[in-house]
């Protein structure tokens, strides 16, 4: 979302918004009431699908109230015309329903509301700072009303803005959306509380002058078909970089992990798991269980040091299955550098590729 | 400051990143080598007396250097004097040249070990629980220290003043001492990270005494000063007043708009004359037993005072103990510390009938259920 705020002369800089804040004026003034400040317009940006705009109000001291709403499908259709200019956009939707809900919020009291939300600010940042010993760890940055079509309902909502750790253990804010206040406090001790391991293994990690993990496999995989200082390297806040033709990957609690296949060999994987096409009767892989995978197979992508875990025959096809047990290495995705961890038994959390399901669509 | 990110073709670049990068291209090329990329250009908005001017260049993978250019010219305006640019490539040149004589592979090596040391103490010593971050390293270069030596730049993320999330540099120009200024730095970040958890647990973002909210009333509405405090900027005072923050305790100096008195904290002067006798009495009484002002107030309890005559002015100077209060910079609100809601919601609360404690679930319920009538739109 781009943020549009109007300059000291009251102008907005862009022609839409600046109809959107006309078009509410005027429907306040025909109202005969006070229309609320608005203190900033946010427009998804100029891209053909997409129409959002979420009008912020100021209606009290610290009372901010948002409405998110899209174009109206006839708004939408005369957009064809000229798809790429912001003059030409009708926002009569969008001004009429952030009107509504300023006047739905307004309606409710301003000063019952600043009470309302100093409580649930109060609330939230007690919450969470009971979580962490030591002032660090999730944070609550800002709340705020709000009121759209995103649920087809128009329900009292409040947006909670917190401050946490994306995926790859990166500085992130997300914004949560509440319709029950009653939930609030629950949410963020299991939100937080997962929030709290992120940060936990953060700090593991810095204290190994690592910024992450990655799977072994992974790690050979991009080394064989990419390249691994890049990939590493192109990792940052909401980005996952793109690994080759041959792999895809993937990342949770700060864990590279990849699925991919080498034509050459028929060998494919997705995270521990790996399926080759050899065949070999079931009685004999039974006894393969806690041995090293180069025993089973020969590739580039495996060590001695991925264990199996289990080892089976495909019913469908007959061929090999095998679920691994890999290290996991540490990185620094400034250098793009890789190293070995220390042994799994003092870092056992960090460094074993066991305590995630062996699928997973999080891209 | 101003950072153009320079995409591989320069594309949308202004005119004097793309006279310097030409410079430097040329200066390579007659050489027979090949120009590091150029990543960013920083230009920091000229002051009256200064204009500097930061390029930054990837040497190789993750090692990065900036060269900072100061230009001494009176320049108005924010444009890059044009006429400088052969002096940024000249100095950027000098001091990519310098870095390179080491190998680019030795220096890729120093960064990695600065990087993980710097982590491993942020994480063992600073004791935030890895909330005081690293950021990134990059090599720096000012035109004078070239040659030999190496500095780095580090930048970290942590807590500024007001105990907002901030991104920091650190300038480390001799790397002997780099484990002791990362250490300093995670040992400041640590109290601040310990105070805002102390103030979380209050539900509160900052505090403030009494003398600087009393100080903020005389100029301004406190809870709109409070909501205008960001890591941006200052709310703006009058010239006499000055607050200031420190681990997001507010306090102030400064005087009022007659200068006869002025304050430090705690310590309250006053052009008026006391005898000795009274003010030996006075320990433990309200400072408005002795001094007026609407800026002073009851609970401002006296702890010491003296009175002083010079060239026949006598000035009163007492030290107080003040309440410190809690306040929201989303709300503006301010309440004492200890009571477990916002005073002023409390009191509209119960004017209200709205009741104490927290917000029960039938009220939300109720407010749950109201609906926004959805108009169709006007014409």
């Amino acid at each position: 979302m781009i943020f549009f705020r109007p300059d000291n002369r009251g102008a907005w800089p862009r022609a839409d918004v600046h109809r959107i804040h006309e078009r509410i004026a005027a429907s306040f003034s025909r109202s005969g009431g006070g229309m609320p400040r608005v203190s900033a317009i946010a427009s998804a940006g100029y891209a053909h699908d997409d129409h959002l705009y979420e009008t912020f109000f100021e209606l009290g001291p610290g009372v901010i109230a948002s409405a998110t709403w899209d174009l109206s499908e006839e708004e939408k259709e005369e957009l064809r015309v000229a798809p790429w200019n912001p003059a030409a956009r009708n926002v009569a939707s969008v001004a009429a329903a952030a009107a509504d809900v300023a006047r739905h919020y307004m309606a409710l009291g301003t000063d019952h509301l600043a009470d309302l939300l100093h409580d649930l600010r109060i609330r939230a940042r007690r919450r969470l700072a009971n979580l962490a010993a030591t002032g660090g760890g999730p944070r609550l940055v800002s709340l705020r009303l709000t009121g759209g079509d995103w649920l087809h309902s128009d329900e009292f909502k409040v947006i909670l803005r917190l401050e946490c750790l994306d995926r790859f253990l990166f500085s992130d804010i997300v914004e949560r959306e509440f319709d029950d206040l009653g939930e609030i406090e629950e949410e963020l001790d299991h939100w937080g509380r997962h929030m709290a391991k992120s940060y936990a293994l953060r700090l593991a990690l810095a204290g190994e002058g690592a910024t992450g993990t990655i799977d072994l496999v992974t790690l050979n995989a991009l080394a064989m078909f990419g390249n691994v200082v890049s990939t590493l390297r192109a990792l940052d806040r909401g980005i996952m970089p793109w690994g080759s033709n041959h792999l895809d990957l993937f990342g949770e609690d700060g864990n590279l992990w990849s699925r991919g296949s080498d034509p050459a060999s028929g060998l494919s994987w997705n995270a521990n798991s790996i399926a080759h096409p050899t065949v070999l009767p079931a009685s004999v892989l039974m006894a393969y269980a806690g041995r090293p995978v180069t025993d089973l197979i020969t590739h580039q992508l495996l060590t001695p040091s991925m264990t199996i875990v289990e080892a089976s025959r495909d019913p469908k096809t007959g061929t090999l299955k095998v679920d691994l047990e890999q290290p996991r290495w540490l990185f620094c995705h400034h250098s793009g550098r890789a190293w070995q961890g220390p042994p799994a038994s003092e870092f056992p959390q960090l460094l074993t590729g066991r305590d995630r399901p062996p699928t997973g669509d999080e891209r | 400051m101003k950072i153009y990110q320079l995409g591989a073709d320069l594309e949308g670049a202004p005119k004097d990143v793309r006279t310097i990068h030409g410079l430097l291209a040329d200066a390579f090329r007659t050489r027979g080598e090949e120009m590091p990329r150029m990543l960013a250009v920083a230009s920091c908005e000229s002051t009256a007396d200064e204009h500097t001017y930061e390029t930054y260049f990837e040497l190789a993978p993750g090692v990065v250097l900036s060269t900072t250019f100061g230009s001494p010219e009176d320049i108005e305006g924010s444009e890059f004097p044009i006429w400088e640019a052969p002096r940024v490539a000249e100095e950027a040149e000098l001091s990519i040249r310098s870095y390179l004589a080491t190998g680019v592979d030795r220096l890729a090596d120093i960064l990695h070990d600065l990087r993980l040391r710097a982590r491993r103490r942020l994480a063992v010593s600073s004791g935030t629980d890895g909330a005081a971050q690293l950021i990134g390293i990059r090599l720096t270069a000012d035109g004078w220290h070239v040659g030999g030596r190496r500095h780095v730049r580090v930048r970290l993320e942590g807590l500024d003043l007001h105990l907002m999330s901030a991104a920091e540099e650190l300038q480390i120009d001799d790397l002997d001492t780099f484990d002791a200024q990362i250490d300093r730095w995670g040992r400041t970040m640590a109290s601040r990270y310990a105070a805002r958890r102390t103030l979380a647990l209050d539900g509160a973002s900052g505090s403030i005494d009494l003398l600087t909210l009393n100080a903020i009333s005389t100029f301004a509405d406190p809870a709109a000063w409070i909501r205008s405090l960001s890591s941006r900027g200052w709310p703006s005072t009058p010239d006499d007043i000055v607050v200031f923050a420190r681990n997001g305790k507010y306090r102030s100096h400064g005087s009022d708009s007659t200068s006869a008195l002025t304050w430090n904290r705690d310590t309250v002067q006053y052009p008026t004359f006391v005898p000795a006798t009274v003010l030996v009495a006075c320990t433990g009484r309200p400072i408005t037993d002795l001094i007026e002002h609407p800026m002073l107030s009851e609970e401002m309890i006296i702890r010491g005072a003296t009175c002083v005559v010079e060239n026949k002015e006598a000035v009163l100077s007492v030290t107080i103990e003040q309440p410190r209060l809690l306040f929201c910079v989303n709300s503006g609100r301010i309440w004492r510390s200890g009571e477990t809601d916002g005073i002023s919601r409390k009191a509209e609360c119960r004017s209200k009938g709205f009741g104490e404690g927290p917000i029960r679930a039938a009220r939300c319920e109720r407010i749950t259920n109201r609906r926004v009538r959805r108009g169709t739109p006007t014409p």
